[in-house]
């Protein structure tokens, strides 16, 4: 039974077979991911590609949690969506060549708190995007991102106070709105 | 895991295939021991070089044919080098060359002891190989990149240490010292409440309680949300970000913390597992809810 791992060291000697494998393995996760930041799945199929173009072009440095690269691209998904204009230049002529996504599946409730995540700082946005949004626990997180427990704790800690201060004070805002 | 699926889409299937064929044409790279870094600080060379122009990306500089003056390159590697070490920064006089040729350095006053950086950025196609104490590299670059490349040095002697090898093309390299700002170290009470290998309920609380007390003393509350959940936790602004990662959490409470997180983690699991609940990526709370379980009923302390 091959993991990513194993897959992962074939793909980096050749075997486009096993970078597949992998991709097969971990797209559904990732998608999912996508679509809960996007709300919208063709932007959400755009996530997907860019994120494993830039798991190959990183290759060397990804991350594995248990032979499982899925924590880590679930980070790297979270970051291309961020700005995904920007993160789909690179590859642009790639992506051209794709055939359009299939509207079989409808997204579910757009992402609502995306706008407040994506202003926290990119290390805590991070740990948000793999903890609170992916469901991925503390020490998981703390593996594929590269940093002890403690500090995803103390990341996710901030992001929380962040999010719900950022959170308040919009609806603050609303509320005056409505006087 | 197949190499194919019957059931994937045309999109998929396309992906599989290009993806498969990157593998096939461009297999393993040279550069192993690197480490890439984001691109967030390098948005601070155009703020600072391109005050008229904020509208460039990072790409879009790199790309162009503007180059920034070397002060400002060698700024900004010293900064690349102590963003990626925590709260460090650039210590002692570095050693930067921009220009090809032979690169025969040394590396200045600086800490008698501590972590150094090696920092190579390719600003066009060049390459660059180097050698600094033990620590050899080699760069090769086909284009200018977004981010500087990388190489941490481990904790050494590296004041006047010597920067010899051979730059080609526009490649720009620095090294450098950097000074860590210290951890505080545990606490005699976090050491005792670790000191058995298991961590109490009680302890976990009284190691908050005291964390709590080391940030008030900065004049900062730092009340759990919600008290009553199995991990506690609580934001801190970017004020007091500093004395929380530095000095209170890990005096008092980075230990007791990771060992509390690692029991509960096995602690819920057995308890969903003895009532044959599956497993969930869930907090921890949030999976004794679903399965309509509590950590009393579980006896988790």
């Amino acid at each position: 039974m091959s993991t990513d791992a194993s897959d992962w060291a074939e793909a980096l000697a050749g075997d486009g077979r096993a970078f597949a494998r992998v991709f097969r393995r971990d797209r559904d996760r990732v998608r999912r991911h996508a679509i809960a930041l996007t709300g919208s799945l063709a932007d959400a199929e755009d996530v997907v590609a860019v994120t494993f173009f830039e798991a190959w072009r990183h290759r060397d440095r990804v991350r594995f949690v248990g032979g499982s690269l899925e924590a880590w691209l679930v980070a790297t998904a979270t970051n291309v969506a961020r700005n995904l204009a920007r993160s789909s230049r690179r590859y642009a002529e790639l992506l051209a060549r794709l055939p359009e996504p299939e509207p079989v599946v409808q997204p579910g409730e757009p992402g609502a708190a995306l706008p407040a995540i994506q202003r926290l700082p990119a290390p805590e946005r991070e740990v948000v995007a793999l903890c609170l949004i992916a469901g991925f626990g503390e020490r998981e997180a703390a593996a594929a991102l590269g940093i002890p427990p403690g500090t995803v704790k103390s990341r996710l800690s901030r992001a929380r106070r962040r999010l719900q201060e950022t959170l308040r004070a919009e609806g603050l805002r609303e509320e005056t709105g409505h006087v | 895991m197949s190499d194919t699926t019957e059931q994937e889409s045309a999109r998929d299937a396309a992906l599989a295939g290009t993806l498969s064929a990157m593998a096939e044409t461009a297999p393993v790279r040279r550069r192993r021991r690197w480490r890439w870094r984001g691109i967030v600080a390098i948005l601070g060379v155009f703020a600072l070089a391109g005050a008229g122009t904020g509208a460039l990306t990072a790409g879009a500089l790199v790309r162009s044919a503007w180059t920034p003056p070397d002060s400002l390159l060698q700024e900004q590697l010293a900064n690349f080098a102590a963003g990626s070490t925590g709260y460090a920064k650039p210590a002692g006089t570095a050693a930067f060359r921009h220009a090809p040729g032979r690169i025969d350095l040394h590396l200045g006053d600086g800490p008698a002891s501590g972590p150094a950086a090696i920092e190579v950025w390719c600003l066009g196609a060049g390459s660059a190989t180097w050698k600094l104490g033990d620590t050899t590299g080699t760069a090769h670059c086909s284009r200018a990149e977004e981010t500087p490349r990388s190489q941490n040095l481990a904790v050494g002697t590296w004041a006047h240490a010597h920067l010899t090898g051979t730059l080609d093309g526009d490649v720009a390299i620095w090294a450098g010292q950097l000074r860590v700002a210290p951890q505080a170290a545990p606490s005699g009470a976090q050491q005792n409440a670790v000191a058995d290998g298991v961590v109490t309920r009680d302890e976990y609380l009284q190691a908050w309680a005291r964390m709590a007390g080391c940030m008030d003393a900065d004049g900062y509350d730092y009340s759990p949300s919600e008290p009553d959940r199995i991990l506690l936790s609580t934001g801190v602004d970017g004020a007091h970000a500093q004395k929380f990662d530095l000095e209170c959490y890990p005096r008092e409470f980075q230990d007791v913390d990771t060992l509390w997180q690692s029991q509960m983690d096995v602690a819920v699991a057995a308890c969903l597992a003895a009532h044959g609940v599956a497993g969930t990526d869930e907090d921890l709370d949030s999976r004794l809810l679903q399965a309509h379980l509590t950590p009393e009923s579980c006896h988790l302390w």
